[in-house]
């Protein structure tokens, strides 16, 4: 199998990237980069929220069983992880 | 035209011309008889339970202010609760929205009623809104066209007056660039003023909420109420209100100064009709006093190249955690956990979005994360600086940059799908403004295309008061 198949967890069948990936060697290219006077984009840690404990609905509980893909009564079945 | 369509219904609901059940049974009935294919699916039970209290209010002698009864649609990509939430895919096709998003929350607390989730470019990955399981958004003024994207629906709405304004998402440029094709306005805010709690992610670093509307005064009114920090998006900044009041007052136009990317309106790809309708807004400005300036910038290749190296490093992330396994269409008995995920993300996304997340991966992996996406990291703080630069005013900087918000005409639909590098290179002028951060407005001032109007961080009411000028005026 395609090893960026198996990165992206997608068979991917014939999706053809090579029209995005020019972009590569556009930014390889760029050359004399003047980064002075840039601002941190980074997320400040200092001012988190406190962490809250907090109990669900039973509509909020009942919307997230809903969507849970497959059931058997009241068992929700996942695949097979050990072969 | 009144300079408010909001203000202008909620008037009109006041004075008991026709009560709220009735507006937004006819803007339902509207979306639903569209031949645009601009929705997904409405929200009439919920619409119609606002509807009602809001004619109760009416009823009992109390006045609507803000935003109360007023019907507005949502592109499909934010959550709301009880709702379904595609993302225009099949892999949430059946996904039902456990939450409601700040965002949305704020709009439905200050009185506005959501009515439909709007087609969309499929998580966000487009620029013509034909990347989508519902099939094309058609353009609002000529059906062949495509609408533009991603938030194509979003805009079809507001420009056929299905909703009063519609709430889109722009990452590169998913709001300003459909306004433009279908001549409506549209605003992308600083990053971060608006929470992104509750919009499905794309490119987290450069995800912004914001309005398409008919009116200036109408982006401002609902960017108002959006707008501030939320505990739940850490990437929120605190941001003061637009005063709506002070908008009309006599503005300062010769104390004013626009600068001109050079690089954009020399580009080979800049369709000569968008260019001429620019010069001749540029032309009006300058009659005015305003004073015009010519600026260096990246070209536009480097521009697009940047934004789609980090959008696609950040989509291939935030998207690994749609598996089917919690919740989605999931590819049933498979043999095991691996064959389970490649058929549910295979059969799940669009080639569009399979051919992003892959390119994504790549981008991430050993042998070209260094090379190429710390390169572009590196290459988006030289736009930011060279931004900084630009709007420093007291350094002989400018007030704002105008460009067209796309180089070509809204191409006929299926064009796109044959050559997609044009497609792509269709947002060399909005992604730019992404990268920054920077707040922009796409504003219906000029034909064929609008125009951007972009400003400093933070300087999202000093473009709206601009523009609300320049409506008066031409």
């Amino acid at each position: 199998m395609d090893k960026l198949e198996q990165l992206s967890n997608i068979r991917s069948g014939e999706v053809n990237i090579t029209k995005i990936t020019d972009f590569f060697e556009t930014i390889k290219n760029v050359k004399n980069i003047d980064t002075q006077g840039s601002q941190e984009q980074v997320v400040k840690s200092d001012n988190l929220r406190e962490d809250v404990v907090a109990s669900s609905s039973a509509e909020d509980k009942d919307l997230i069983m809903a969507n849970f893909p497959a059931k058997q009564g009241t068992y929700l079945v996942v695949p097979k992880v050990i072969q | 035209m009144s300079d408010s369509t909001i203000q202008e219904i909620q008037t009109k609901l006041n004075n008991k011309e026709f009560t709220c059940t009735e507006l937004v049974r006819e803007k339902i009935a509207a979306v639903k008889a569209s031949d645009k294919n601009a929705n997904n699916s409405t929200l009439e039970n919920l619409a119609l339970k606002q509807a009602a209290l809001i004619d109760e209010k009416i009823a009992s002698g109390q006045s609507l202010t803000g935003l109360e009864g007023i019907p507005f649609g949502v592109k499909d990509v934010y959550l709301v609760k009880g709702t379904i939430a595609t993302a225009s895919s099949n892999i949430l096709k059946n996904y039902r929205s456990p939450y409601t998003a700040t965002s949305i929350q704020k709009l439905i607390d200050a009185g506005a009623i959501p009515i439909v989730k709007e087609n969309c470019d499929q998580f966000g990955h487009g620029s013509t809104n034909e990347n989508s399981v519902f099939g094309p958004v058609k353009n609002a003024q000529d059906s062949s066209k495509v609408a533009g994207g991603s938030s194509g629906g979003s805009a079809v709405n507001v420009a056929t007056k299905s909703t009063v304004f519609s709430i889109g998402g722009d990452t590169g440029g998913s709001i300003r660039q459909p306004a433009g094709y279908n001549k409506v306005f549209g605003m992308k805010p600083t990053y971060g003023r608006i929470s992104r709690y509750g919009l499905m992610a794309y490119t987290s670093s450069s995800d912004c909420v914001g309005p398409f509307a008919e009116t200036v005064k109408d982006v401002a009114a609902t960017l108002n109420v959006m707008s501030g920090k939320d505990g739940k998006d850490q990437t929120t900044v605190p941001s003061t209100s637009i005063d709506l009041d002070s908008f009309g007052a006599d503005y300062d136009w010769s104390n004013t100064t626009i600068g001109v990317y050079k690089t954009f309106i020399n580009h080979p790809l800049l369709n000569a009709e968008v260019k001429a309708g620019f010069d001749s807004l540029l032309d009006q400005l300058k009659a005015k006093g305003v004073k015009i300036k010519e600026l260096d910038f990246f070209d536009g290749d480097t521009l697009t190249a940047t934004y789609y190296i980090i959008a696609l490093a950040e989509t291939a992330s935030n998207l690994s955690r749609i598996d089917g396994i919690a919740y989605g269409n999931r590819a049933m008995d498979r043999d095991n956990l691996v064959s389970t995920y490649l058929d549910t993300r295979g059969e799940g996304f669009s080639e569009e979005t399979k051919k992003r997340i892959i390119a994504g991966n790549q981008v991430l992996s050993v042998g070209y994360s260094d090379e190429i996406y710390k390169k572009a990291l590196e290459v988006r703080k030289g736009i930011e600086a060279k931004f900084a630069k630009d709007f420093a005013k007291e350094q002989g900087g400018v007030d704002f940059v105008f460009s067209p918000v796309s180089p070509l005409l809204a191409p006929a639909i299926g064009d796109s799908m044959k050559d997609p590098v044009t497609m792509y290179l269709s947002d060399m002028y909005t992604v730019g403004f992404s990268l920054g951060g920077l707040p922009t407005l796409s504003a219906p001032f000029v034909v064929p295309n609008n125009v951007q109007i972009t400003a400093k961080k933070g300087a999202d009411e000093s473009i709206l008061k601009f523009a609300y000028a320049i409506e008066q005026a031409i």
